[in-house]
């Protein structure tokens, strides 16, 4: 479903390349959880995956099509969920929704059912029509979640999806991630939260200044370095990482 | 004092990227000396219109100090920067002191609301100061130069300019401290604040055209020294009503003990209200910055049932996110709809019994507008108008990527061609041009009194005149927007793009003027090129749309987050 091919991007004045020659394949019904310190080069590589970065080098393919040349296309099968909350505060979250839905050409029928599915699920039906600006840190991450889910993308990008989320909802994100990969599609996601990607994700890459030192399921993680827990993993093989993000 | 330092250090490098241009400077990388040069470019094309103005004060100063009026000058001078410095800086310090990215964080730091409201009001303070130099200077040094004065003059024009410049931002924050506690509790302040905006500026521009209106009639010299002489009590009276422009004036016209006695209480003016401002920000400020982020939430219950949607086109989506962002975000929604307010009164303004009617200028300009008996011209000269007017300061198409700031990476993610996204932004851009004009046209018919046909004609030519103009605004914002902002006010109002943006209009439009001015003189008749210029009004919506998507390809996919 994804697969990133020798993948190099370096920041203008950076001294290093914030992610250097990746190479990794996520298949389809796959849930993919992405570790790494601070600064390993996560959102970098998350932001290339999407289209937000252009790669310097190699290729990002998703559902056997290349970002580059079939942008659009490639585009309506991800719904991406960033990891600040940038939205569009001036706006209600209805309209926000709506924009969304409108971007990705989500017939109005399948938009009704999909805003009232989520928002309820999400428990924020009650405040769509207050501007996104009065919303709260997690409120604003349930309605990106929701806006990044409308057209029912086979992909799901996820850049720390949990974050501001209270335990009610972040169960059910959890819930809706495992269905959808159940479903045959695919989530990638980056997180810090090192028990929700030992219960939940299928396979874990782990990422170390922009390179992919590991990857694989927990218990090739576990067997490779004959850790008990994947913290344990995370620490051993990220130890001594220089965070400089 | 020492967390002032350190903080009005890190507002200064962050405001003005300070930090960047040295090093960038050091690397001599050809990123900043574009920038340098393109800043030379500004300064050159600035110090055209500051050499206008000078000659103005030249002429100005040696009619008044012949008549020995010279304090006039003085009270022009100072006047005019107070009164800018009042409006320009209440903008920057709403816009810096509560409206910055930072003002939450700000509020979190170990740093007392008096030491954050003095590191921000100093820096709006240097701003303003820096502003109105090519403002004031002037007025002091040909004041000066005819009045033969010494070094002590220029001593005390140094304190009494440093003091003009503080007192109209300190009364300005002794209003907004109170004013913006107090308005946090409006559910529509976003709304008041953009009416209040508009209410205000007609108020300063009735004022202002009050002035205009007696001073044209006065370019004769012996009328203007008439004039001045007969209001010199009204003089006394505003200088009175308004105490340091009083002090001011009598500090720089008086000598010996009178005039150092002028200054001090001038000095102490200053130092009083600023410790009463940094007693009340001490007590006020940081409520208010809270209370901005404070919002009324009714979290009304959706009906589902009675819900309705509709699926937009991508440009259309566009049109209609922008379109809400601006009506609703205060600085662009003053900004946009102040000109419509200024051009409709312009053009209002020859009605009988305005304040305006008996000038001169305009007078003249109708006069020769009923004098043309020929429809077709004056058709055409209405469409140069209103093109001009719509597009000259469209701050919708200069700036309209730059709105987008930290959004924009929803630019790159969506599935929504580059080329549709600066389309949905041209559209509104056209939208907001066509809108002025067609408010013009109406204004024009009542004001001008012009017959229905005529501005109907030239107002329909108008329409694609504004294209090219717009795209070519919108194209060079989307090729190199200002995305790095911390508040909107920054967005638009320290956009170079803008000012580029002005230079494109005037360019395109003195060019069809001539145009047109060649075609009459080789006997075109009016009415063949009034159709002419349709004609290439329309191949030149065609080839600047096309350069706009060409723009939107490269700009789009060059700008990275």
């Amino acid at each position: 479903m994804l697969s990133i091919e020798n993948v190099r991007k370096k920041y203008a004045k950076a001294s290093r390349d914030a992610v250097d020659d990746l190479s990794m394949d996520v298949r389809a019904g796959e849930l993919f959880g992405f570790l790494g310190p601070n600064g390993a080069g996560k959102t970098t590589t998350i932001k290339m995956i999407v289209g937000i970065l252009t790669p310097d080098a190699g290729t990002i393919t998703i559902d056997g099509r290349p970002m580059r040349g079939n942008a659009i296309d490639v585009k309506r099968k991800i719904g991406y969920v960033p990891d600040a909350q940038d939205s569009y505060d001036r706006l209600t979250g209805m309209e926000y929704l709506n924009f969304m839905a409108d971007v990705y050409g989500v017939s109005p029928e399948s938009r009704a059912q999909q805003i009232e599915r989520y928002t309820k699920l999400f428990e924020i039906d009650g405040a769509l029509r207050e501007p996104v600006r009065s919303y709260s840190r997690g409120m604003k991450q349930k309605l990106t979640i929701t806006g990044a889910l409308l057209h029912k993308p086979r992909l799901w990008v996820l850049d720390e999806p949990m974050v501001g989320l209270d335990p009610h909802s972040a169960h059910v994100l959890k819930q809706e991630m495992r269905a959808h990969c159940d479903a045959g599609n695919t989530v990638f996601f980056s997180t810090h939260v090192l028990d929700v990607a030992e219960r939940l994700c299928d396979r874990i890459g782990i990422l170390r200044q922009g390179k992919l030192i590991a990857q694989g399921t927990l218990e090739q993680l576990r067997s490779d370095e004959r850790g008990a827990s994947l913290e344990q993993v995370f620490l051993e093989l990220t130890d001594g990482a220089d965070g400089e993000e | 004092m020492q967390k002032y330092g350190i903080l009005f250090k890190e507002q200064l490098c962050q405001r003005f990227g300070l930090v960047a241009w040295k090093s960038e400077l050091r690397s001599a990388s050809p990123g900043a000396l574009k920038r340098l040069l393109v800043a030379l470019l500004v300064v050159i094309s600035l110090a055209a219109a500051e050499g206008f103005y000078v000659w103005f004060i030249h002429w100005f100063a040696r009619t008044l100090i012949s008549a020995r009026l010279g304090g006039a000058l003085l009270f022009f001078g100072l006047f005019a920067t107070m009164l800018s410095t009042l409006v320009m800086g209440t903008v920057m310090l709403l816009s810096v002191l509560y409206f910055n990215r930072d003002a939450e964080a700000l509020v979190a730091l170990p740093i007392s609301p008096r030491t954050v409201f003095a590191v921000k009001t100093s820096l709006v303070y240097l701003g303003e100061c820096a502003v109105s130099i090519p403002l004031i200077w002037p007025v002091f040094i040909i004041y000066g130069i005819f009045e033969r004065v010494g070094a002590i003059f220029y001593i005390k024009s140094i304190i009494v300019w440093l003091c003009a410049m503080s007192l109209p931002l300190l009364l300005s924050s002794l209003v907004t401290l109170p004013l913006m506690r107090w308005s946090a509790l409006w559910k529509r302040r976003d709304m008041i604040a953009v009416v209040g905006g508009i209410v205000l500026l007609m108020l300063y521009m009735a004022g202002q055209m009050w002035l205009t209106s007696r001073i044209a009639n006065m370019i004769d010299a012996s009328l203007l020294i008439s004039f001045i002489m007969g209001k010199l009590n009204l003089f006394n009276r505003i200088a009175r009503i308004i105490p340091p422009l009083g002090l001011s004036m009598n500090a720089l016209t008086q000598t010996g003990a009178g005039a150092w006695g002028n200054l001090a209480a001038l000095i102490g003016l200053s130092a009083l209200l600023f410790a009463i401002a940094l007693r009340l920000s001490d007590r006020i400020y940081q409520a208010g910055v809270i209370a901005q982020m404070e919002s009324h939430q009714t979290h009304r219950a959706i009906s589902w049932n009675r819900v309705r949607f509709v699926l937009r086109s991508p440009r259309m989506t566009i049109f209609f996110r922008d379109l809400r962002i601006l009506l609703r975000t205060p600085i662009y929604a003053l900004n946009s709809l102040a000109l419509m307010v200024v051009y409709s009164i312009i053009l209002l303004l020859p009605l009988s019994g305005s304040l305006m009617a008996s000038d001169p200028e305009m007078e003249s300009m109708v006069k020769f507008l009923y004098s043309l008996t020929d429809r077709w011209t004056v058709a055409l000269i209405l469409a140069g108008v209103f093109a001009l007017l719509s597009t000259s300061a469209n701050l919708v198409a200069s700036t309209a990527q730059s709105r987008e700031g930290k959004q924009f990476f929803w630019a790159r993610v969506v599935p929504v061609t580059y080329e549709s996204q600066a389309e949905g932004k041209l559209l509104l851009s056209l939208a907001y041009a066509w809108l002025i004009s067609l408010l013009m046209a109406i204004c024009g018919l009542v004001g001008l009194k012009l017959s229905l046909a005529t501005v109907a004609m030239g107002f329909c030519l108008s329409v694609p005149l504004a294209v090219p103009s717009c795209a070519l605004q919108l194209s060079v914002d989307i090729l190199k927007p200002k995305l790095n902002w911390s508040n909107p006010t920054e967005a638009v109002k320290q956009n170079m793009n803008m000012l580029i943006g002005m230079l494109i209009c005037a360019a395109y439009i003195t060019l069809m003027t001539l145009i047109c001015i060649l075609c009459i003189r080789w006997g075109v008749r009016a009415s063949l090129l009034y159709a002419m210029i349709w004609v290439v009004a329309i191949a030149l919506c065609v080839g600047s749309t096309t350069l706009l998507r060409k723009a939107a390809r490269i700009g789009y996919a060059r700008v990275e987050t």
